[in-house]
């Protein structure tokens, strides 16, 4: 029951922070909020990182930057840089959605590129999330 | 011909393509990365490079940036806090439940976006029943595949 309502508290934090967001890039470039909204989220996590976990970060080997590096493009350069920016142009209950169905495209890239089978549900999840996207787009 | 207005629509959803298709693929290299190190630590890492790496792609629109009200820049660290604490919530909740709970549940955020956008930004967005239907799609379909997926 913990666990939901720590995940619920999660989910509720994402809106919130696509809300404040869209307030923010109403006068912002959308680079310049990304960068900032990600200079704070740096700072928090990391500083949490270093009081909690500094003995993980003394343990971090060689090879392990280059996921880090392409974990942060990934994330950051296309995901965050791209979701502030469609977020300013078709705002926040146009784009969240479709922002939201990044756990397709990581089953798919898993599917592609890690060979991991595709099963009926995960059929069934990209049929519903695509028609779901569909509907989105189609509104006026 | 599509107006102005039409074609920066389009480009919007395709940038939300675009980003989803970005966090999915990040979502697979942080699997490679939790193997070896706190997930916690992967996630810190990877947004200070993200950081490094953005601030030198868009330093020089950045840079022209015009002066704005104070409170734009209040609403981007607001959006950077809940951002962070949405992520600390995430641990928080994988170290109590499995990812086949966890998963699901934050994958609702989407729908308590609509529902705060409803809110807080009625003047700017308009909510139509079928972006509705279109999310709670979404939302189905980003159950599905994360359960199946944990499972």
């Amino acid at each position: 029951m913990l666990g939901v309502l720590l995940a619920l508290t999660a989910a509720v934090a994402w809106a919130a922070g696509a809300i404040f967001a869209r307030l923010s890039l109403l006068h912002l470039r959308s680079s310049t909020g990304t960068i900032i909204s990600l200079i704070v989220g740096v700072a928090v996590v990391m500083s949490l990182v270093m009081i909690f976990l500094r003995d993980y970060v003394g343990d971090l080997a060689g090879t392990i930057f280059l996921w880090f590096v392409l974990a942060g493009v990934l994330q950051t350069l296309l995901g965050r840089f791209l979701n502030y920016s469609s977020v300013q142009r078709i705002g926040v209950s146009r784009a969240l959605p479709i922002i939201g169905a990044a756990p397709l495209f990581a089953t798919l890239f898993a599917v592609l590129f890690t060979g991991e089978q595709m099963t009926l549900p995960l059929l069934a999840g990209t049929i519903a999330i695509i028609g779901g996207v569909a509907l989105i787009v189609s509104s006026q | 011909m599509r107006s102005v207005a039409q074609k920066s629509v389009i480009i919007g959803y395709l940038l939300a393509l675009g980003a989803a298709m970005g966090y999915g693929g990040s979502q697979v290299v942080a699997k490679q990365i939790v193997g070896e190190t706190h997930s916690l630590v992967g996630a810190a890492f990877s947004l200070l490079f993200g950081l490094v790496l953005l601030s030198m792609v868009t330093a020089r629109d950045v840079a022209q940036q015009q002066r704005v009200q104070a409170k734009a820049y209040v609403w981007a660290v607001l959006a950077g806090l809940a951002s962070a604490g949405g992520v600390v919530f995430l641990y928080l909740a994988l170290g109590q439940a499995p990812v086949v709970v966890v998963a699901p549940v934050t994958g609702t955020n989407p729908l308590f976006s609509i529902i705060l956008a409803w809110i807080f930004l009625r003047q700017m967005e308009r909510l139509t029943l079928r972006v509705l239907l279109g999310a709670v799609l979404v939302v189905a379909g980003v159950t599905v595949v994360s359960v199946s997926q944990a499972g």
